[in-house]
């Protein structure tokens, strides 16, 4: 499932974005959220230790997800010893 | 009757003259303090009116201010009389909501997909179809999106739409404004002719279940 968060401001940007996200065909068993609001933060959420919801903040384009998405690799890959 | 307290009639003029000019000034300064908290009240709601930016009669906002004056008194244990709000309460209950509540902002929950949701305020059954557009929730939060939903929204297919920033005070006149309007409006009408309603249920968005 994708949630969208917006501001009037930005409402189309983040609509045109679902339209694409919904045309791809993502896997159902983790939900997409896309958080266009003021002062959002990308995150990834687990439960049990698995995921279930990847937030993404500010992203408008095809692009700008997938530098968040890498960007939360990075942060949140540990490296195995 | 006693003698002594009768004034000689030269002098009786005179203190009625007082008195008349004592009742004169009681009467003006009564009339100034009573005009006054008037207007006061009066621009409050005038005040809401620019600020929510939403178009409503003066009687929806001078609702919403009462309702919002009532919500938040009981939510900071402040005691208003009668909440009819004046400036100076006005003031005292922004100040004191500016440091409990912080930012807040009003939003909508809108339908992308049209599909059955679950309808708190319909007696006759338990879902309604919405289509594209259409409006599952109005609300209002000073939380963040994340501490309010998390990361996932209550229904599948739905937008988050922040309609309007502001202090507690602003939110809560906005949402009720809204929910209003949402009572008489075509939209709502639309979504009780499509799903066989009565005129009397779903007097609020779907998602919503009470009008506080």
């Amino acid at each position: 499932m994708v949630s969208l968060f917006a501001e009037k401001s930005n409402e189309q940007a983040t609509l045109e974005l679902y339209k694409t996200i919904q045309s791809l065909g993502l896997a159902k068993n983790v939900d997409i959220s896309i958080n266009n609001t003021l002062d959002a933060q990308s995150g990834l959420l687990f439960e049990d230790g698995k995921l279930v919801d990847i937030s993404l903040a500010n992203c408008y384009t095809l692009e700008d997800m997938i530098t968040e998405l890498i960007r939360l690799m990075g942060e949140y890959a540990v490296p195995k010893e | 009757m006693n003698r002594a307290l009768q004034l000689p009639e030269q002098k009786r003029w005179p203190l009625l003259l007082v008195v008349l000019f004592l009742l004169l000034i009681l009467i003006t300064v009564y009339a100034t303090l009573s005009t006054s908290a008037k207007r006061t009240a009066v621009s409050i709601d005038a005040l809401m009116q620019q600020r929510v930016g939403i178009e409503a009669s003066t009687e929806v906002y001078q609702a919403a201010v009462a309702s919002a004056a009532k919500n938040l008194a009981q939510e900071l244990d402040i005691d208003l009389d009668n909440y009819d709000i004046t400036e100076e309460a006005y003031e005292a209950l922004m100040e004191a909501a500016a440091s409990k509540f912080g930012n807040c902002h009003q939003y909508r929950l809108y339908v992308l997909n049209s599909r059955s949701y679950e309808c708190y305020t319909c007696k006759t059954r338990p879902v309604v179809t919405l289509n594209y557009g259409q409006t599952f929730k109005i609300g209002q939060t000073c939380a963040t999106k994340k501490e309010r939903y998390r990361n996932t929204l209550p229904a599948p297919d739905l937008f988050y739409l922040v309609e309007h920033r502001g202090s507690i005070f602003e939110v809560l006149v906005a949402e009720y404004v809204k929910l209003m309007l949402f009572q008489n409006s075509h939209e709502r009408r639309l979504i009780i002719k499509h799903n066989s309603l009565q005129p009397d249920e779903m007097l609020l968005p779907p998602g919503n279940k009470i009008l506080r």
